[in-house]
């Protein structure tokens, strides 16, 4: 043995290639997700929903279902005269009373033994109903005579009368609009003054859904002193807690929620939904664990989409490329309650006002109610949509003026230190660099020209190029009072760190990315580090996982209370050995001096700490809130505290003869900020890639007169690995100042432009501009034809 | 989906007892081999047979044989054919079982389960209550169709790959049970009806595929669906041919799959190219005939005008593999591999 090395070399952790900490469990079949957890003396619910699209409920009998034995409990809404309506809007109740809206509805409820005992008592439950004439077209919904979806307040039709003073029903409403949103800037008619060219197109987004492996569920159970603990997959545990205790008029602190490891989210599990009270309701009924879990088939039927957009989209520029005026009408179908998807617009008008620099910018948005599977938050929050008409004009109005795509993109581009009408501040901004950087690698300007050249040849297949961009909140989203996270830690005797996070880990790599930052704080390997972040009474207040928000907003966290920790080591390490504490550092499991020599070993050091006379353990807390504010009333000013930037360039080729679409690749530049965990990172933006592509080409749930037509994978066509393209991915990394390490939030950006970008390559390739998704081989053979009838706006005003 | 419906499970070890098995529970009972098929539509009470008899365990069904040609046991899975160095000549057989589904269901799934496919059709592959929500149809437990409202016929539609590929190399299944055994040309084990489309008895087991001799045939096969994995075919075309020297074409089948409730050859289609070299308008012509015979109907992926736009130009692709012609690039389109 030789002597032991006196000194320790600084070792970064940041922008490593470092594997999911919990990749081992997932890829070796060991992780107990909520399907895999049974409680004892569990029951196992069902829901039983509406066979009518829309139509009055006369009558439930639910006699031949309680007779039935292993039946628990069997629940209608007269038995929850107290339940309350749920949701964005407060428009939904758990279990309908008078009337049901749409197919998903859930009109009772069974907990049994068995799920097949549950099965077979709804089979046994009688309901009468009377139909009502069904709204399914969302343009319908706005005429006059329309059936109106919400004439009556819930709770009052038909169903029991809500205690007075207690909580309040839904009102109804006089009309089908569910939420409009309008915002302007400048003077739109004044912008289309100053133009040389003006574009106008009709686009129509369609319905996808999660497809999260994981399906929703949750196991709920009371105690013997009436505490609720959930174990749930939501996105959201700390403001379900308060929505549930509301829901059963008790306080919020008597609500526990265990996250088990959640297989996917993607903002399907961002809301509070029917089957979370249902389930709570059959266990406060039952005394017993109840756990209710959908099939792959409810999943698809009663889970929430990205909402179908009908858009309308006029734009306008010089003829030196200078962008003019944006003037946007959009009609969204709500379906027949209002949940996150409703407030999608939020997020699209920001694209719509600055992605790029438009003076004169006019938007509006009607959601609006029908029979409808109802649209919820999804990856990208609107965006897509949005993305896909701007980008689609920045492409034509270059060809109306004759520029390049790419230079007319670059002379409209955000830069650094601008502030947008709408009053946006960007700060880091490399939407330059990610533009130049996509068009560099995919060679983009070269084939434009080379592949629209050839548009006439012989040859019945047909290359394109395209490039879109997207611009996204990277550094939370203030959208509730708090954009906040907490995060208590401790490092116990043998430097052993336990970080305790609010943050929620859905897949995405959170656990990894935040032990990371702390580890490069206190100078330890990642196996110091365990992360505790899926109980409510243990881990401290986070809004939720949703807007690419858990690496910044988490990750500033969790180096607030490392960097908090690191003082106090520090500090005792100075008065221990004489030298100021700025002197010294951690690295390596070692208090060591600016030259890297070891004046003690970390673990050896707490524990002097911890049994000295004047005992001391190291934990600290901490909780970050950005600094970003609420928009006014006007949806002016900044709700992040950073934004995302990229552009993506696809290419592909289009057999004329068939109409089938190959997307060969995808390159893309994100600006990030700083990269963190690169194999985590690329598999996020591989990930939404290929989640983008399925918009673009494969996805679609087909709804026909208020029912889900193929809710299974078999029918709904998932991007399969044949098909995902070569991906080249760079990162611009411009150093955030207010992100952790200098880092950005990445979560949905990649899955936001593909479409956008697709759309424009198969218009390099064939010069068929195609308006709406997906570019099915029907659609595409189609409109290369002539023969595929263009979106019409047709809504009255 | 529901769970599984009670069933006895059955797993003789010859084919002898699967057969007395069959003819003692009658209807009632239904083989399964590899199962990756009729267990999920059990789960959708598609058949809720009261007996299952497992062929699995019956060594005999995974015999390959050459004699006249080549015999397969319907009991090899979909992988054991793929990879069978005896079957390599017979390329269509190889590049049907090789698009069926994924791979893990190709390890599952047989040869003669592949043949046997039940048929399909939007509004009956569905769950239970999905289609109890539209009351049912022809198919199973409802009086009507809804593909056709006015059909008196179930025009559900044949599904599998491997049978048109195999009908245009002309094979023959074998069928065995407790009291008969009987050898049908493989294209008349069909039947044009959706719920009768095996003529198959509940009693009979599909023991044996008989090839004939490869020598001087050519074949292949090209598959239309949406994905390139995991999806049923909108569309199957099969050809194969035995050319002279000089590249005339002697003899020729052409065989269409996922247009109809059977697999079926197109004759027509095939006397055009007999006689001739395949020269690009002798293959526009027969793809057009071939293609005249395509009906499909709106009952599956991908919508029911395209699929009938591009039915020519399939077999097209077809007819100029059999040429000889480099299709790798085609192929790689079509079917996302090689093949």
């Amino acid at each position: 043995m030789g002597e032991a090395q006196k000194t320790v070399a600084r070792e970064t952790l940041i922008g490593k290639r470092i594997p999911k900490m919990d990749a081992p469990e997932k890829a070796s079949g060991r992780t107990r997700y909520l399907h895999d957890i049974d409680l004892p003396g569990q029951l196992h619910a069902k829901i039983l929903r509406s066979t009518q699209v829309h139509a009055l409920i006369k009558s439930i009998d639910t006699g031949a279902a309680k007779r039935l034995p292993g039946v628990h409990a069997v629940i209608t809404a007269a038995d929850v005269p107290w339940q309350r309506p749920i949701g964005v809007a407060k428009d939904h109740l758990p279990l309908k009373t008078g009337r049901v809206r749409s197919l998903r509805d859930e009109v009772a409820a069974v907990a049994a033994d068995s799920v097949e005992i549950a099965a077979a008592a709804l089979a046994l439950i009688r309901v009468e109903y009377e139909p009502l004439p069904p709204l399914t077209d969302p343009v319908e919904a706005l005429q006059p005579g329309a059936p109106l979806i919400h004439p009556e307040p819930h709770g009052g039709d038909g169903g029991p009368q809500l205690k007075p003073g207690g909580p309040v029903a839904y009102t109804g409403k006089p009309d089908n609009v569910a939420m409009t949103f309008e915002y302007a800037q400048g003077d739109v008619a004044q912008g289309e003054r100053e133009s040389d060219a003006v574009v106008e197109d009709v686009f129509r987004l369609h319905y996808v859904t999660h497809c999260c492996m994981g399906v929703s569920g949750v196991i709920a159970e009371f105690d013997a002193s009436g505490n609720l603990l959930l174990h749930s997959n939501t996105q959201v545990p700390f403001l379900h807690k308060r929505e549930f205790a509301e829901m059963l008029g008790i306080d919020p602190g008597r609500v526990r929620i265990i996250q088990p490891p959640i297989g996917g989210g993607f903002g399907s599990k961002l809301d509070i939904y029917p089957f979370e009270p249902i389930a709570i309701f059959l266990a406060r009924a039952t005394g017993r664990p109840v756990k209710l879990v959908y099939t792959r088939e409810e999943e698809f039927e009663a889970s929430p989409t990205r909402q179908p957009v009908l858009l309308k989209l006029r734009s306008g520029c010089t003829r030196d490329g200078a962008l003019t005026f944006r003037a946007v009408e959009t009609l969204h179908d709500n379906g027949a309650y209002t949940s996150w998807g409703a407030t999608t617009p939020f997020v699209m008008m920001q694209t719509v006002s600055s992605l790029y620099r438009v003076p004169h910018c006019k938007y509006r948005t009607r959601a609006v109610y029908t029979n409808n599977p109802y649209a919820g938050s999804f990856r990208g929050y609107g965006n897509l949509q949005a993305t896909f008409a701007v980008e689609a004009h920045m492409d034509r109005l270059a060809d109306a003026i004759g520029m390049d795509p790419l230079e007319f993109r670059l002379k409209n581009a955000q830069q650094p230190g601008e502030v947008t009408p709408q009053g946006m501040h960007f700060g880091t901004c490399g939407f330059k660099e990610c533009l130049s950087t996509a068009a560099a690698r995919s060679a983009y300007q070269r084939k434009r020209l080379e592949h629209a050249s050839r548009q006439g040849d012989a040859s019945p297949l047909k290359r394109g190029v395209g490039i879109a961009s997207m611009l996204h909140v990277g550094g939370g989203a203030k959208i509730y009072p708090s954009d906040g996270c907490g995060t208590i830690l401790k490092i116990d005797d043998f430097a052993h760190v336990t970080l305790i996070t609010g943050a929620s880990e859905i897949g995405q790599g959170s656990e990894t990315v935040l032990a990371q930052l702390v580890c490069e704080e206190l100078g330890l390997p990642l196996s110091s580090v365990t992360v505790v972040n899926n109980d409510t009474d243990i881990t401290p207040w986070d809004v939720g996982v949703h807007a690419s928000r858990t690496t910044f907003i988490a990750g500033n966290s969790a180096i607030g209370a490392a960097k908090k920790a690191k003082d106090k080591i520090l500090a005792a390490a100075a008065a221990k050995s004489g030298r100021a504490s700025g002197d010294l550092q951690l690295s390596g499991g070692f208090v060591v001096t600016p030259e890297g020599e070891k004046l003690f070993e970390l673990g050896k050091f707490l524990r002097s700490l911890h049994f000295s006379d004047k005992a001391d353990l190291v934990m600290t807390t901490f909780y970050y809130e950005p600094p970003s504010h609420h928009q006014d009333r006007e949806f002016k000013g900044d709700v992040s505290a950073a934004y995302a930037w990229a552009s993506q360039v696809a290419e592909v080729e289009v057999d004329t003869r068939t109409g089938i679409v190959k997307l060969l690749s995808i390159t893309a530049a994100h600006d990030v900020g700083r990269v963190l965990n690169r194999l985590g990172i690329e598999g996020q933006i591989e990930g939404g890639v290929v989640m983008g592509q399925g918009y673009a080409l494969t996805e679609n749930l087909i709804v026909e007169g208020g029912a889900v037509k193929n809710p299974s994978f078999r029918d709904y066509k998932l991007v399969t690995a044949p098909e995902i393209p070569e991906m080249d991915i760079s990162f611009i990394e411009t150093m955030d100042g207010e992100g952790p390490q200098g880092a950005k939030g990445v979560g949905e950006a990649p899955a936001i432009c593909v479409a956008a970008a697709v759309a424009n390559a198969i218009h390099n390739a064939t010069g068929v501009r195609i308006t709406s998704l997906p570019f099915t081989p029907e659609r595409v053979y189609r409109a290369l034809r002539g023969k595929l009838e263009a979106p019409v706006w047709n809504v009255p005003a | 989906m529901m769970r599984l419906p009670w069933f006895e499970f059955r797993a003789p070890s010859s084919v002898a007892e699967a057969a007395r098995i069959l003819a003692a529970e009658g209807p009632d009972a239904m083989p399964i081999a590899g199962g990756t098929d009729l267990l999920p539509n059990m789960k959708r009470r598609h058949q809720t047979p009261r007996t299952l008899v497992s062929l699995r365990r019956i060594e005999s069904l995974k015999k390959v044989s050459n004699g006249a040609g080549l015999t397969l046991g319907a009991g090899l899975t979909l992988t054991e054919v793929i990879h069978e160095p005896k079957a390599q000549p017979y390329g269509a057989l190889r590049q049907a079982a090789a698009q069926v589904a994924t791979v893990h269901l190709r390890n599952m799934g047989t040869l003669g389960g592949n043949l046997c496919l039940d048929t399909r059709c939007t509004y009956y592959n569905q769950n239970y209550e999905w289609r109890k929500a539209i009351d049912f149809c022809l198919k199973k437990d409802g009086g009507i169709c809804w593909v056709a409202t006015a059909s008196k016929r179930c025009v559900a539609m044949s599904s599998t790959d491997c049978a048109p590929a195999l009908i245009a190399i002309g094979a023959k299944a074998k069928l065995v049970s407790a009291t008969d055994e009987r050898e049908l040309a493989l294209e008349s084990l069909y039947n044009n009806d959706g719920i009768e489309y095996l003529k198959r008895r509940p009693d009979e087991i599909l023991t044996e595929i008989r090839l004939p001799p490869a020598a001087g045939w050519r074949s292949t096969y090209w598959k239309l669906r949406r994905r390139g994995a995991f999806d049923f075919p909108v569309l199957g075309v099969a050809a194969a041919a035995r050319f002279a020297k000089d590249g005339t074409v002697e003899e020729a089948r052409i065989a269409l799959g996922a247009v109809a409730s059977r697999p079926f050859l197109v004759p027509k289609a095939a006397e055009a190219l007999v006689g001739k070299k395949l020269t690009d308008d002798v293959i526009a012509e027969a793809a057009t005939l071939a293609a005249s015979r395509a009906k499909p109907m709106d009952n599956a992926d991908l919508d029911l005008y395209w699929r009938k736009q591009v039915a020519a130009d399939f077999v097209g692709y077809a007819l100029r593999e059999l040429r000889g012609d480099d299709m790798r690039g085609t192929r790689l389109r079509i079917a996302r591999q090689i093949l």
